[in-house]
C-alpha cells in the first residue's frame, strides 16, 4: 500500500529557515492537503518531497524506500504544476507519455497507458494537439493525465486549480476527488485556499511560516483548532476574535468578562495555565451567532453591511462596546452568518446572541484554552460528492 | 482636427515608422539598386560610365580570383558553422553554478567589446613567426613555427580561426540569454519525468532554445559571408589573393583598382547569395511567428 513518511525536514534559503522540522506520515491511501498562507513554505515542502529541492535535514520515505537523496525520477512520484509545465513542442500524447518514454518503456505500452489516462480524463480527442491549442482547463487535464500515465505511488499537486476560473475550479475539484477514489495512490495537494482544503482532504496539514500548526481531518481542525491561527485560517467567513479579560479561574472553568454582557463561563482545557486578570482572545464562529434573544448571552447591535449569498446571509454588525480584532473589514465589526430567511438590512437595530459553549478561548500565545468538542455536533458536513 | 481624429489609428504608426522606412529606403534599397545598375558599366569612378551590359559578369566567370574568393567564402561559412554549437557548449558550461565562472564569463565578453580590427591585430601578432606567442610555443617544443599568414595553404584558415573567436563569443551571449529564459517548471517537470543529462538537453532544453539557435545560425551565416575587416587587417587578401573573399575583392577592385563596375558586379553576386539565406531566414521567422512560438 502507498506509504509516505516525512520526518523532521528542515530547509534554509540564504540563511532563512523556510521549513522547520516539518513531518507527517501516512501509511494508507490518503488525500493530504497542505494548506497555509502564501509564502509559508508549502511549495518548498512539495518540492522536497519531489526531490526538486534538497533538504538540509530530515528524511523522506516513499513506499518503504528512503528517497531523501534520490533523483526526482527515481522516487515513484508524479507532480502537477500550477503553471501546468507542459512541453510546448510536444503533442498532448507525447507530453503524457514522456515519463514512460524516458524510463524506456516500449512504444505499445506507452500508447496504452496514454490512452487509458486520456479516457479517464476525457481528453482522448485532444491527443494529437499541442498544449497551445488547448484552453486552461484542458491543459490542466493534460497535466494531470501526464501524472496518471506514470501510475506513481504518490501524486503531488502544487496549487493546480489557481489559474482556473471559479466554475471550472469547482468542477476540477470534484474531478480530482473522483480521480483519487479511483486510483491507488496517496495525493499530496498544496493550496492556499481553505475551501479546497476543507472539501478535498481526508487529512489537512496546516502550515504557517515554515512550521506545521496542526494535522487532522478537516472537521477535526475546524472543530478543535489547537491555536488561534488554525481557528482563524479555516472557515469562511472567519471566526470572530474579541479581546477579553479573565475575571475568575477554577479547576474546570474560566470566566471572562465582556463589556455589556453577563459573565461568560467556559470549560477549561485540562492543565492549561491561566490566571485572573490575564488578557485572552475569545473566538466565536459567525454561524454560532444568531439573531434574536434566545441565546444565553445577548447584546444589541446595528447592521452595517449585508451580503446576501442566496443560501445564507452574512452581516457585519457594530455592537458599540465589543470590537472584533483582525475583523474581515478592519472596522471591528462582528461577522454573523444566518440563514437567508432572516430579513435584515443596513442600519437595522437587532439583538444578537450566542451560547457560552460555542466560545473558544486562546491565551496570549494563541494556544487554545477550551477543551476539545465532539466533531459530530459541528455545523460543517462532509461535502457530498457530485 | 477631425481629419486627425478620424485617421489617428494609422497616422501615429505611420509617423513612427516613417524615419526607419526613409532611411532604409535611401541607405539600403537605393544604394543596392544603384550598385546593381553600376555593375552593367565599365567605370573608373571619374570618367564617363560606359555601358557594357553583362560584360563584368562574363569577365567574372573567367576570373580565377573570383573562384578563389568564392571558395574562401565557403571555407568561412563551413568553419563559422562551428560557432553556434561551440557557443551553446560554452554557454551550458558557464551556466553551471561553479565558482570562478564569472571570470570565464568576462573572458567571453571581451572580444565583443573589442573592435574586429583590434582582434585582427592581436592575432597577427600571435601568428608572427619570429616573435609571436605561437612561435614561442613551437620553439618550446623544439620546432620552427610556420608562417601561417604568408602560406597560401593555411592563411584562410588562420584568419577564419581568428574571426571565430568573437563569433563564438557572440553565440555564447545569445545562448546564455536563452538559458536564462528557460521555463523553470518545464525543467522540473522533466526531472520528475526522469529526463537526465543528454535527454534533458535534447528533449527539453534545446526545443526551448530553438528560436535563439535559429538567430545564432542566421547571424553566423551572414557574418561569414560579409567577412571583410579581419582580412583587411591581417592579410589584405594576400598572399597573392589566396585569402581573398568576395567582400574584400569587391572592395579592392573598386577602391584600389578603380574598377567600380566590376566591383559592383561582385557585390551583386554576393548579394544574390545572401538573398538566398535571408529569404530562408524570413521564411522561417514568419513560420515561427505563425506557430506563435
Ligand atoms: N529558490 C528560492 N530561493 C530563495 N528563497 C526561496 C526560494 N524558493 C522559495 N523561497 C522562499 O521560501 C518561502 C516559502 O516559499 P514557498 O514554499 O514558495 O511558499 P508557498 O508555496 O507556501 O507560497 C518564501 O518566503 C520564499 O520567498
Ligand atoms: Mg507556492
Amino acid at each position: 500500500m502507498s506509504n509516505l513518511e516525512i520526518s523532521n525536514i528542515s530547509k534554509c534559503y540564504e540563511g532563512r529557515e523556510v521549513l522547520k522540522n516539518v513531518g507527517f506520515k501516512s501509511s494508507e491511501k490518503e488525500f493530504i492537503v497542505v494548506v497555509g498562507p502564501s509564502g509559508c513554505g508549502k511549495s518548498t515542502l512539495l518540492k522536497t518531497i519531489a526531490g526538486l529541492t534538497s533538504v538540509d535535514a530530515g528524511r523522506i520515505l516513499i513506499g518503504e524506500h528512503d528517497v531523501t537523496r534520490s533523483e526526482p525520477g527515481d522516487r515513484d512520484i508524479a507532480m502537477v504544476f500550477q503553471s501546468y509545465a507542459l512541453y510546448p513542442h510536444m503533442t498532448v500524447a507525447e507530453n503524457m507519455g514522456f515519463g514512460l518514454r524516458m524510463a524506456g518503456h516500449p512504444k505499445q505500452q506507452i500508447r496504452e497507458a496514454v490512452e487509458h489516462a486520456a479516457s479517464i480524463l476525457r481528453i482522448t480527442d485532444y491527443l494529437d494537439m499541442r498544449p497551445k491549442q488547448l484552453s486552461g482547463g484542458q491543459r490542466q487535464r493534460v497535466a494531470i493525465g501526464r501524472a496518471i500515465t506514470r501510475s506513481p505511488a504518490v501524486f503531488l499537486f502544487d496549487e493546480p486549480l489557481s489559474n482556473l476560473d471559479a466554475a471550472l475550479r469547482t468542477q476540477m475539484r470534484v474531478e480530482i476527488g473522483q480521480l483519487y477514489r479511483r486510483l491507488d495512490a496517496t495525493m499530496v495537494y498544496v493550496t492556499h485556499d481553505q475551501v479546497e482544503a476543507m472539501t478535498m482532504a481526508t487529512r489537512i496539514v496546516l502550515m504557517n511560516s515554515g512550521v506545521i500548526e496542526q494535522v487532522g481531518s478537516p472537521i477535526e481542525l475546524y472543530t478543535n483548532p489547537v491555536n488561534r491561527f488554525v481557528a482563524g485560517f479555516l472557515g469562511s467567513p472567519r471566526m470572530n476574535f474579541i479581546e477579553a479579560s479573565v475575571t475568575e479561574v477554577n479547576d474546570d472553568q474560566i470566566v471572562v468578562a465582556l463589556e455589556g454582557l453577563d459573565d461568560i463561563r467556559v470549560a477549561r482545557r485540562h492543565g492549561v495555565g491561566v490566571s485572573r486578570g490575564d488578557t485572552v482572545t475569545l473566538g466565536i464562529r459567525p454561524e454560532e451567532i444568531s439573531v434574536g434573544r434566545q441565546r444565553s448571552h445577548q447584546l444589541p447591535a446595528r447592521v452595517e453591511l449585508v451580503e446576501q449569498l442566496g443560501r445564507e446571509v452574512i452581516a457585519y454588525v457594530d455592537t458599540g462596546s465589543i470590537r472584533a480584532i483582525e475583523s474581515e473589514n478592519g472596522l471591528g465589526h462582528l461577522t454573523i452568518q444566518v440563514d437567508r430567511k432572516s430579513a435584515m438590512s443596513r442600519d437595522d437595530d437587532i439583538h444578537i446572541g450566542f451560547d457560552a459553549e460555542d466560545i473558544y478561548l486562546f491565551n496570549a500565545d494563541g494556544m487554545t484554552m477550551t477543551p476539545n468538542r465532539d466533531t459530530e455536533k459541528s455545523p460543517v458536513h462532509e461535502v457530498s460528492e457530485a | 482636427m477631425t481629419i486627425w481624429r478620424r485617421n489617428r489609428s494609422w497616422l501615429w504608426p505611420a509617423f513612427f515608422i516613417a524615419p526607419g522606412i526613409i532611411l532604409f529606403g535611401i541607405v539600403i534599397v537605393g544604394s543596392s539598386v544603384q550598385s546593381l545598375w553600376i555593375s552593367f558599366f565599365q567605370w573608373d569612378g571619374f570618367d564617363e560610365m560606359q555601358w557594357i551590359g553583362l560584360g563584368n559578369y562574363i569577365e567574372m566567370l573567367d576570373d580565377p580570383q573570383f573562384y578563389i574568393s568564392l571558395r574562401n567564402n565557403i571555407i568561412w561559412l563551413a568553419v563559422f558553422m562551428l560557432a553556434p554549437p561551440l557557443g551553446l557548449f560554452f554557454a551550458l558550461l558557464i551556466n553551471q553554478q561553479i565558482r570562478g565562472m564569472r571570470i570565464v564569463k568576462s573572458l567571453f565578453f571581451m572580444p565583443l567589446v573589442m573592435s574586429q580590427v583590434a582582434v585582427g591585430v592581436v592575432f597577427t601578432w600571435f601568428y608572427d613567426p619570429s616573435s609571436g606567442l605561437l612561435a614561442l610555443f613551437f620553439e618550446a617544443m623544439g620546432a620552427t613555427a610556420p608562417a601561417l599568414l604568408s602560406d597560401p595553404r593555411w592563411v584562410t584558415l588562420a584568419v577564419v580561426f581568428a574571426a571565430l573567436w568573437p563569433q563564438v563569443s557572440f553565440c555564447v551571449i545569445l545562448f546564455m540569454a536563452g538559458l536564462n529564459n528557460l521555463d523553470e517548471s518545464q525543467i522540473e517537470a522533466a526531472r520528475v519525468d526522469n529526463a537526465r543529462g543528454w535527454k534533458m538537453l535534447w528533449y527539453v532544453i534545446l526545443p526551448q532554445l530553438r528560436q535563439v539557435n535559429f538567430i545564432a545560425i542566421a547571424v553566423t551565416v551572414i557574418g561569414a559571408l560579409r567577412s571583410f575587416d579581419m582580412i583587411s587587417v591581417m592579410t589584405s587578401g594576400g598572399p597573392f589573393g589566396s585569402s581573398n573573399v568576395l567582400a574584400y575583392q569587391m572592395y579592392s577592385q573598386s577602391i584600389q583598382a578603380y574598377r567600380f563596375g566590376y566591383g559592383a558586379a561582385i557585390a551583386s553576386v554576393l548579394f544574390a547569395i545572401m538573398v538566398v539565406f535571408i529569404s530562408w531566414y524570413l521564411w522561417r521567422m514568419l513560420r515561427m511567428e505563425k506557430e506563435g512560438a
